[in-house]
């Protein structure tokens, strides 16, 4: 009692001596629990510094050694930085605010280090691989099918699915992976076939709306979709195995349908050594349908992909190999033909298709730091793209096969690009961050219908941006030059600004030149049959845009929830648009002329919340789409407006190890101008109409055990199939009067493994 | 059974006419109608060269170059000239009646608005031109109405023919066969043709009789000479490649080449498409199902709505239409069942390999 006594006194008398000015103490103000690992930087009012460390167990820094007064500042993951001057040597006690952390993601895509979304100067749009699993979703075509902005289109001809986003076209959507364009049949990045994409080894989907073009280069008027591959790992060794058993509409079975079997492993080879290896198949059967005999609505098509990842870290300096493989198969079946043969046998035969595409992606990429730069980072890869599409003759009797020769029947295009680029970082003075960095693409494509049977395409590009920050104000002035062996130079200007209305509310107005560059088809194609005769033109300028975008963001607590909410309102013109054309030099002849206008304008809010174990988002978006008809005819509507909505909602059993997930979108008709014969044989401009339709993807995920996962789901709850086009006037090629959207209603069942070894 | 067209068959008709003319029977000669057969109309494949003429009840094929004649001189009352469809000929009247002075400044602007490519393009031009709803005026009607020629109706007052240009169309390989300028004069009950090159300063004539067995008496004018088409009586379908009028925009009518096309000869044959559907099938459909049916004379009865072609964004690729088939009632007034079995060649998979199938419906 004495001893305690003692001990008491002599603290209270110690204590205001050793905490004089000696330490400040860093809390929570959600529960007043001091935090430790809080980053201190003391520095003296015209920002030279002192001194700087983190809290230690007890969420204390000591002060010793510093001289009054001085700027304090504070950096936590999960707490809001704090700046504030310290007038005088005495004990401080600061409370912190918990960030928003749950719903703030950090992003890449654009950024000069990884950023959370919130203080990104872009609007970064993210979906992590939490929510693609969720969804089970093989592709990115299934994991983008609820996203606000964004709509797909399927070409059941060739099997392939396209993006628009902000209303604009796949051209201008550039596809990147870790930043590197994902080369296709269509191009270096854009007009990307999304059901070639696999997302077995991908983190996150970062989705940039407006021209990234000083970062990205050309090709990205709309935006950019960015795949994070997945490159840590936390154990030893991990492996994982996935079986997925998915219905065609009502079209079930080992024959019928579509099976997903898959394998990753991870291993930690030593301290720096790290690889990951993985392999899917997804092999779709084909829907039939209302399809008859041998034909079928939906191609069956069989998919084969690979990665590898082979990674070296150091404490300065990270490096990858990273290689994606692609093989797949489409099989289009023709409908049975009858024909006698020349002595009157009945031998029917049919015409099948097959596509072959094969995609092999090298990519190197280095990330460190030297004693003049803060960051670098450097890409080097090379990618080889082949399509084989074949024509068969199947004699049905004899079961003969024989290649067709009509024109342009077999054909191999190819596409081979290397790019190389890297960008370095400097931090003159602390409020303002400078970037450098040069970017070269080197294309080759190959193939029927390209004129002399090869193009190339070469683009050597130099850009810098900077990032000012001044009080609230962060400014991110951006140029970008590059030359062109096509068509020459491009000087593509952007500006980013953002202003924080408060810890967790930002505006964000952006201004960004975009361009597109004329595709290899454009400049070199040549079809001349006895009714088209159509070429390329070498001598076309690249598409041109100007993007204005507004966006407010806020992460707010409702009843001690985590909200967040999004406004943003986005302008693209588009000039010099690439139509097909007549040729002036030789009016037999139609070519690719630079000679439309497109613009889409819209706005989108959207909100998202966590409450305990349900998570809402609900998101509201507004397109409108140009109508160039309306230039020669001032009555008709410069735009048509089409609604879109989109909800996911997820809900956790934690005890039940059970998660149930809705997946909604609501995406509006399509509205367009064409042209119709009235009942009196006159021709008059109509309103079409591609009709609006709701998409809801449903699933259940359940543990069981330590290993196991199954989760069973339905796609395409409404079951839609097609949707109809009033929208089509006649005309040698008019097509279906309705859009394929799916093959119906389908129910999944997949069932996961993982075994991680320390 | 396979007919194949050669002109041996019809020369066979021939002796087998000779033979049949010299029996007892001095009257009318009446062959039984073919019970029907299997026939592949030699159009050539994917330029498809050639016009088919197929005479049903004698189970025969008939051929014509398509770009072996240029203008049909019209045997009915009326004085008319037709241009070439196959090849999508095109002419404009000038304001000229003397063909020695017509010269290259009185075409200027035809190149595009005789040219169906060049028409087909501006299309896609930064403006339409005005001339380009007139484009199918400068075409004959492709119904074959003979009121609504490029070339106006010959006048017996020579005064009022003016000189006309023609563009001649394109060869199946599709280049172009030349220009002309030429004149047509009424020359008692038949026609005189004057034409030459556009720069020239003469002009070649000749003169044309009507012929009442044919609608028309063809010219080829690299030569002058005339070209042998089958007898306006005997002949019920032709396969061709045809220069048709389709709308492309509220404002504009275009003309537009089709191939594989199917013309009825409209004056003397009906047509009537029969849609499969349950009971009724190509194979059960017996006399007993004529009367319900609908014919009509319209020449693209069948046309083109027999085939399915490629087209962008479809999975559909070329074929027969296989959910119809055809009843005709054929110029010896004989009902026939006509099935379409192919559009492509079975091996090579090209066009311009049709084959269809018929039968006479037994009354």
């Amino acid at each position: 009692m004495a001893n305690r006594l003692t001990c008491l006194i002599i603290a209270s008398i110690l204590l205001p001596f050793m905490a004089s000015g000696q330490s400040v103490t860093f809390y929570s103000s959600e529960d007043n629990i001091n935090i430790p690992g809080v980053a201190v930087q003391i520095s003296t009012v015209k920002g030279k510094t002192i001194k700087s460390g983190i809290t230690d167990a007890s969420g204390q820094f000591s002060l010793k050694g510093v001289d009054f007064p001085a700027v304090l500042k504070t950096q936590h993951l999960s707490f809001s930085p704090i700046i504030d001057t310290l007038y005088q040597r005495t004990d401080y006690r600061f409370a912190l605010t918990p960030t928003i952390t749950d719903l703030d993601e950090v992003v890449v895509t654009g950024q000069f280090s990884p950023q959370s979304v919130k203080n990104s100067v872009f609007r970064v749009q993210t979906i992590n691989a939490e929510q693609i699993e969720r969804r089970g979703a093989i592709t990115l075509q299934e994991a983008l099918q609820s996203q606000l902005n964004i709509r797909l289109s399927n070409d059941l001809a060739i099997g392939s699915t396209t993006v628009s986003l902000q209303g604009i076209s796949s051209q201008n959507v550039k596809i990147l992976i870790d930043g590197v364009p994902l080369v296709n049949r269509n191009g270096n990045g854009n007009g990307a076939d999304l059901s070639q994409i696999n997302l077995q080894q991908i983190e996150r989907i970062e989705i940039v709306e407006g021209p990234m073009a000083v970062n990205y280069g050309a090709n990205a008027l709309a935006g950019v979709i960015n795949l994070i591959t997945k490159k840590e790992f936390k154990n030893r060794t991990e492996i994982s195995a996935n079986l997925q058993s998915e219905t065609a509409g009502d079209e079930i079975g080992p024959d019928a349908g579509r099976h997903i079997q898959s394998v990753g492993i991870n291993h930690r080879i030593s301290d720096r050594w790290s690889a990951m290896v993985s392999g899917l198949h997804n092999d779709f059967q084909g829907y039939q349908g209302s399809a008859t005999g041998r034909t079928y609505e939906w191609n069956p098509k069989d998919q084969w992909t690979g990665t590898g990842l082979l990674k070296y870290d150091t404490e300065n300096f990270s490096a990858f190999y990273r290689i994606d493989v692609l093989s797949e198969l489409i099989e289009s079946f023709g409908r049975q033909q009858d024909n006698y043969t020349n002595e009157g046998e009945y031998q029917p035969f049919a015409i099948d298709e097959e596509y072959k595409s094969k995609r092999f992606s090298h990519q190197v990429q280095a990330e460190g730091k030297t004693n003049f730069l803060d960051r670098y980072n450097l890409f080097a890869s090379f990618s080889d793209f082949e399509r084989k599409s074949s024509q068969f003759a199947n004699n049905l009797v004899t079961d003969e096969r024989t290649l067709t020769t009509g024109e342009g029947d077999q054909d191999t295009s190819t596409y081979q690009v290397w790019e190389l680029g890297g960008a370095g970082y400097l931090k003159p003075v602390d409020n303002l961050s400078l970037q450098l960095g040069y970017q070269v693409s080197l294309e080759s494509v190959g193939g029927g219908r390209i004129a002399d049977g090869d193009q190339s395409n070469e683009e050597y590009a130099v850009y810098t941006s900077a990032e000012w920050e001044l009080n609230r104000f962060t400014l991110r002035p951006g140029l970008r030059y590059t030359v062109n062996n096509n068509y020459g130079n491009q000087l593509l200007p952007a500006m980013q600004l953002k202003y924080g209305l408060g810890e967790n509310a930002n505006v964000r107005l952006s201004y960004g030149r975009g361009f597109r560059s004329p595709s290899v088809r454009e400049l070199y194609f040549e079809f001349v049959d006895s009714n088209h005769r159509i070429f390329g033109n070498p001598d076309l300028q690249p598409e041109k845009s100007n993007h204005f975008g507004v966006n407010f963001i806020n992460q707010y607590k409702l009843s001690g929830q985590n909200v967040s909410s999004d406004l943003n309102f986005f302008f693209n013109d588009i000039t010099d648009q690439i139509s097909i054309a007549q040729d002036p030099a030789n009016v037999s002849n139609t070519t690719y002329v630079n000679i439309n206008r497109y613009k889409t304008l819209g706005g989108t809010l959207s909100q998202k919340a966590t409450f305990n174990k349900l998570s809402v988002s609900l998101g509201l978006s507004y397109i409108g789409r140009y109508n160039q008809i309306n230039e020669g005819a001032s009555d008709l509507d410069e735009y048509f407006f089409s609604p879109e909505v989109s909800s996911n909602i997820s809900y956790q059993f934690t005890k039940l190890n059970t998660s149930v997930n809705l997946f909604y979108k609501y995406t509006g008709a399509l509205q367009s101008y064409f042209a119709t014969t009235n009942d009196q044989g006159e021709e008059t401009i109509s309103i079409g109409e591609i009709e609006g339709y709701s998409w809801l993807d449903a699933t259940v995920t359940k543990g069981i055990g330590q290993h196991f996962e199954l989760m069973l789901g339905a796609r395409n709850v409404f079951n839609i199939q097609r949707v109809n086009n009033s929208g089509v006037s006649g005309g040698a090629h008019s097509g279906g009067s309705s859009v394929p959207i799916a093959f119906g209603r389908s129910y999944f069942v997949k069932l996961s493994y993982n075994l991680n070894l320390k | 059974m396979i007919t194949k067209s050669t002109l041996k068959l019809w020369a066979a008709v021939a002796v087998l006419g000779f033979a049949s003319a010299c029996s007892d029977d001095d009257g009318p000669i009446e062959e039984p109608a073919a019970a029907g057969a299997v026939v592949a109309p030699a159009v050539g494949g994917p330029d498809q060269p050639n016009q088919v003429f197929v005479d049903l009840s004698a189970e025969e094929t008939y051929v014509v170059e398509r770009n072996g004649w240029d203008l049909g001189f019209y045997s009915g009352s009326e004085y008319r000239v037709i241009i070439n469809n196959p090849t999508s000929a095109f002419a404009r009247a000038i304001d000229k009646t003397d063909l020695t002075t017509v010269t290259a400044e009185d075409t200027v602007g035809m190149g595009a608005q005789l040219d169906i490519n060049a028409i087909f393009g501006t299309l896609f031009g930064p403006q339409v031109p005005e001339w380009v709803s007139e484009a199918t005026t400068w075409m004959d009607a492709p119904n074959g109405d003979i009121s609504q020629t490029a070339i106006a109706a010959v006048s017996a007052t020579e005064s009022q023919n003016q000189v006309y240009i023609l563009n001649r169309g394109n060869n199946p390989d599709g280049s172009n066969r030349g220009w002309v300028k030429l004149r047509v004069l009424q020359n008692g009950n038949g026609y005189t043709l004057r034409y030459a090159e556009i720069a020239s300063e003469t002009y070649q004539e000749i003169n044309i009789s009507k012929d009442t067995e044919y609608d028309f008496v063809s010219i080829d004018l690299d030569n002058g000479a005339e070209v042998s088409f089958p007898k306006k009586n005997n002949w019920d379908i032709m396969f061709s490649v045809w220069t048709n009028v389709i709308p492309f925009s509220a404002t504009t009518s275009i003309p537009y080449s089709y191939k594989d096309f199917v013309i009825s000869n409209t004056a003397r044959v009906e047509v009537a498409v029969v849609e499969v559907a349950g009971d009724v099938t190509y194979d059960s459909f017996d006399f007993t199902g004529v009367g319900s049916l609908t014919f009509t004379n319209d020449y693209d009865a069948i046309g083109s709505g027999w085939r399915t072609t490629s087209s962008p964004g479809s999975d559909q690729g070329p074929g027969v239409v296989d959910t119809q088939f055809y009843v005709i009632k054929d110029t010896g007034d004989n009902y026939y069942k006509l099935k379409f079995t192919r559009l492509v060649d079975p091996v090579s998979g090209e066009r311009g390999n049709a084959q269809f199938q018929y039968d006479l419906l037994v009354q």
